[in-house]
């Protein structure tokens, strides 16, 4: 089995705070690995620090077996590293079809525009966002963000896959859905490794392969999503956030 | 030798009136995060107001140091309204939106509207006499003795914004704006009220050195576009944000510049001073004591 | 109407205008024909600043640098190897606004997005100060006269008070100039510009490389202004340092903004405008054209952020969104 993406000790701290501190974490390729744990736990400043949003202050990131540590977050996306974010980040005055154009091109750029208009079509009609394709994403509601963070990220056809809280903020209906495309992906590319935040229990419980709990920067356990459940740790953590 | 000493000194006390004018520019972008394009204009008026007012108070108190003092308080606390009223009128409803480009639009309106309107109200140039006659000796140089009043005069005024940002309330909310807006906002500090003050702070620094200077320069609407320029550039290589940053480089700038006039032509000096301190950020893109902007 | 039926519509219109203007020397007396090659060489110079602004979002206050150093580029050419030397001129002039602009470019898009903004203004100050210092080459506030370019047609010979010809030649220029910036805001480079205005992170995420992209766009229009400026130059047969002006940088700013960032034609339409506004006002008014300008700009940034042409997309867009929905 080889390795997709991997963290080997890595820090980080703001201002003496350590939001990150000393995480490993290796993905295998095809692997679909949740990333829970209470708020503040550090789990957005880890997914910043794989995906070259953040540098570490110590430690390294490998993808495939490269160490890309300093490698700036573009070099990273053309590699195969694709994101999307908590708070959806998406371009207000572009319309739906043209962050997937733009995210189709990788970061390339020419005077011509190359013709895979149908790759494009076809991944906005997976995403549900066919209709939508000419609104601009300042116009969309939140579910409909959600979906073109992931559609944008699809498009950059990655191999390994960081996904912060896709549910967050959906109704049931629309977490179905996200489930359902979330499962067509898995079976259509098997070798895509994917690394998900995720707070609802269920989701995790439908995605993950295995589960990995961080609290306080740390990694506090890790396992099959069963025994993560029943661990008394990891429900004392959550009690504890949680509880008064 | 003389020469050089005297562009020395020359540099020095110009380097302290940067430094107040680049002081209002940076408080006003880093409470508001915005560019303040008409801070020039307002150094403008300070040298306007400060002459409109200054012959009649002179005949009425009979004393040209006292009158001027008094116009160095009144100019500014004039101005200081003015920017108040600008800034609730105009500015308010686009910062609340965050229009950053249109705030630059907007407080270059002002700039075209308050110049304009002081060549259209104080038609053909004028200025005034300096209120303190004589010079000092120094080391066989007889220098003025009102630009040495100068630059302490705006020394005290630094300190004294200093003291008024970090001893009173309003100091203290303004700080904590400036640090982070929104956990300012959720603690009950009143933004939208800081910005005034701020921006009103900020233009009367500005026409405080405007009168301050009226006496050594011919009076003219547009003599706070340079200014204005050179704080600019004070305040980015000093760091952005960075009041201490922006005196050391208006110091450095001026003196600078005052060395480089002994072999150039004034004007060629400043271009050649701007320029040198511009290639400092080469060396520093964000500036002297500048950190990066922090990724969102 | 369709989507196809108005690009159609846009595309006759766009070449009935062409024909129009390309007759104009015959109709237009020599003032009129002068003033409209004003609005094209500036219009220009506008539409090179908003691949900068409107597309890329990058806020410069020095963009009169590369206009400047294309307007001397051109005018140098010209005293040294004579008016014949005109294609030339107008390359060197191009090419050394666009170096340039490459050079600058290199440290400021590097600054952050507001340190981008104040060393664009002070670089047009140094410009400016530069130019005016160095008499002996810029001719300083008094300029440099060159002779007009030695072109005619059927006997009518361009001179600088009366175009002519040389109206032609120009148009010719802009129009190309133009048409290279459509072409470039239409291709995925001018996505990608759109991409790094609307969220820089993102962009990033996507892998796009923002500082190369954001040189780009310096450099390209630095390189547009550039050849409006040289343009300027020779058809205008002056040139002097209030070019490089800082204020040059804000009017382009307010012509842009005026017509519609990020629409290429809006700046053209706002330039147009504002000369027109200037004329009307020198007559009746002179003092009065600053505080009209600031009144109005106050007014954009208020209620028409987005300008006249942005606004009037916006309004049909909506329109259409209204049709779809019935
Ligand atoms: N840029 C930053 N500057 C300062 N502190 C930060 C920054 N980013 C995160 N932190 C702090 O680091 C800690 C971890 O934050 P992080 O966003 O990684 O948590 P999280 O696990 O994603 O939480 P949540 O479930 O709420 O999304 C928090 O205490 C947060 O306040
Ligand atoms: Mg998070």
């Amino acid at each position: 089995m080889t390795t997709a993406l991997a963290a080997r000790g890595v820090r980080k701290a703001f201002a003496g705070f350590r939001a990150v501190d000393g995480v490993d974490l290796a993905l295998a390729e095809g692997e679909w690995v949740a990333l829970i744990g209470p708020n503040g736990a550090g789990k957005t400043t880890l997914l910043n620090l794989l995906g070259g949003q953040l540098r570490p202050d110590a430690g390294a990131v490998y993808l495939g077996g490269e160490e890309i540590t300093h490698w700036p977050a573009a070099r990273r996306a053309r590699a195969g590293l694709a994101r999307t974010f908590q708070v959806p980040a998406l371009f207000p005055e572009l319309t739906v079809r043209e962050h997937v154009v733009a995210a189709r091109l990788r970061g390339r750029w020419a005077l011509r525009f190359p013709p895979d208009a149908e790759g494009v079509e076809e991944l906005l009609e997976r995403c549900r966002l066919l209709e939508r394709a000419s609104r601009r994403a300042g116009e969309l509601s939140h579910g409909d963000r959600r979906l073109l963070e992931l559609a944008v990220a699809l498009a950059l056809e990655p191999r390994v896959l960081l996904l912060d809280e896709p549910a967050a903020g959906l109704s049931p209906a629309e977490v179905e859905g996200l489930l359902a495309l979330l499962g067509d992906l898995r079976r259509e590319r098997p070798s895509l490794a994917v690394l998900v935040v995720e707070h609802d229990m269920d989701v995790v419980f439908e995605l993950a392969d295995r589960v990995v709990v961080m609290h306080r920067g740390r990694v506090l356990a890790e396992g099959l999503p069963a025994d993560i459940q029943r661990d008394p740790e990891v429900q004392a953590v959550y009690l504890g956030a949680r509880g008064p | 030798m003389t020469v050089v000493l005297f562009q020395l000194l020359s540099g020095f006390v110009w380097g302290w009136v940067v430094a107040l004018v680049a002081l209002g520019l940076s408080l006003v972008y880093g409470v508001m995060r915005i560019i303040n394009v008409a801070h020039g204009a307002f150094y403008m008026l300070g040298a306007a107001v400060g002459i409109s007012l200054y012959e009649p108070l002179r005949s009425l108190l009979g004393s040209a140091p006292l009158a001027f003092s008094l116009v160095l308080l009144l100019a500014p606390l004039l101005v200081g309204a003015l920017g108040a009223l600008l800034e609730v009128t105009t500015l308010r409803p686009l910062v609340a939106r965050g229009r950053f480009a249109m705030t630059i639009v907007a407080t270059f309106a002002l700039m075209l509207i308050l110049q304009q309107g002081a060549q259209l109200l104080l038609p053909g140039v004028r200025s005034v006499p300096a209120p303190l006659s004589g010079g000092v000796e120094l080391l066989g140089l007889r220098y003025p003795l009102y630009r040495l009043a100068l630059a302490a005069m705006a020394l005290l005024l630094l300190g004294l914004t200093a003291l008024f940002l970090y001893r009173t309330r309003f100091g203290l909310w303004a700080r904590a704006v400036r640090q982070d807006r929104e956990l300012a906002v959720s603690v009950g500090i009143p933004a939208p009220w800081v910005y005034s003050g701020t921006f009103a702070l900020g233009a009367g620094l500005a026409a405080a050195a405007g009168w301050l200077t009226a006496p050594v320069v011919r009076f003219d609407p547009q003599m706070g576009m340079d200014i204005l320029l050179q704080s600019f550039l004070v305040v980015i290589v000093g760091g952005l944000g960075s009041l201490r940053g922006a005196v050391v480089a208006a110091l450095l700038l001026r003196v600078t510049e005052g060395l480089l006039t002994v072999w150039f032509d004034p004007v060629g000096a400043r271009a050649l001073a701007l320029l040198l301190m511009g290639a400092l950020l080469l060396l520093r893109p964000h500036g002297l004591f500048g950190r990066q902007e922090a990724p969102a | 109407m369709s989507r196809r039926g108005i690009r159609a519509l846009e595309g006759m219109l766009g070449l009935l205008g062409l024909a129009a203007l390309a007759v104009a020397p015959w109709v237009l007396n020599p003032f009129q024909l002068g003033f409209l090659l004003k609005i094209f060489i500036w219009g220009l110079f506008a539409a090179s600043f908003d691949v900068l602004f409107g597309y890329a979002g990058l806020l410069s206050l020095g963009h009169s640098v590369y206009f400047g150093l294309g307007a001397y580029g051109a005018a140098w050419l010209t005293l040294a190897y004579g008016p014949g030397a005109f294609p030339l001129a107008l390359t060197a002039g191009a090419l050394a606004g666009g170096i340039a602009a490459a050079a600058l470019g290199a440290l400021a898009v590097r600054t952050g997005s507001h340190g981008f903004i104040i060393l664009t203004a002070v670089s047009a100050l140094i410009a400016f100060l530069g130019a005016q210092s160095r008499r002996d080459l810029t001719g300083g506030d008094d300029g440099l006269t060159l002779p007009a370019m030695p072109l005619a047609l059927g006997g009518w010979e361009a001179g600088c008070a009366d175009p002519g010809p040389a109206y032609l030649l120009a148009l010719g220029v802009v129009v190309l100039g133009f048409w290279a910036l459509w072409r470039l805001v239409r291709s995925p480079l001018g996505l990608a510009l759109r991409c790094l205005r609307e969220n820089e992170l993102r962009a990033q995420a996507l892998g796009y490389n923002v500082y190369a992209l954001k040189w780009l766009a310096f450099t390209i229009a630095g390189l547009g202004a550039a050849l409006a400026g040289a343009l300027y130059a020779l058809v205008n047969c002056h040139v002097s340092a209030a070019l490089f002006s800082w204020l040059v940088s804000a009017d382009v700013l307010i012509w842009t903004l005026f017509g519609g960032a990020g629409t290429l034609g809006g700046p053209l339409l706002g330039t147009g405008t504002f000369f027109a506004l200037r004329e009307l006002l020198s007559d009746l008014w002179p003092a009065g054209y600053p505080v009209l300008v600031g009144l109005a700009l106050l007014g954009i940034a208020r209620f028409l952020p987005r300008g006249i042409v942005g606004g009037l997309r916006e309004l049909l867009n909506r329109q259409q969104r209204g049709e779809a929905q019935r």
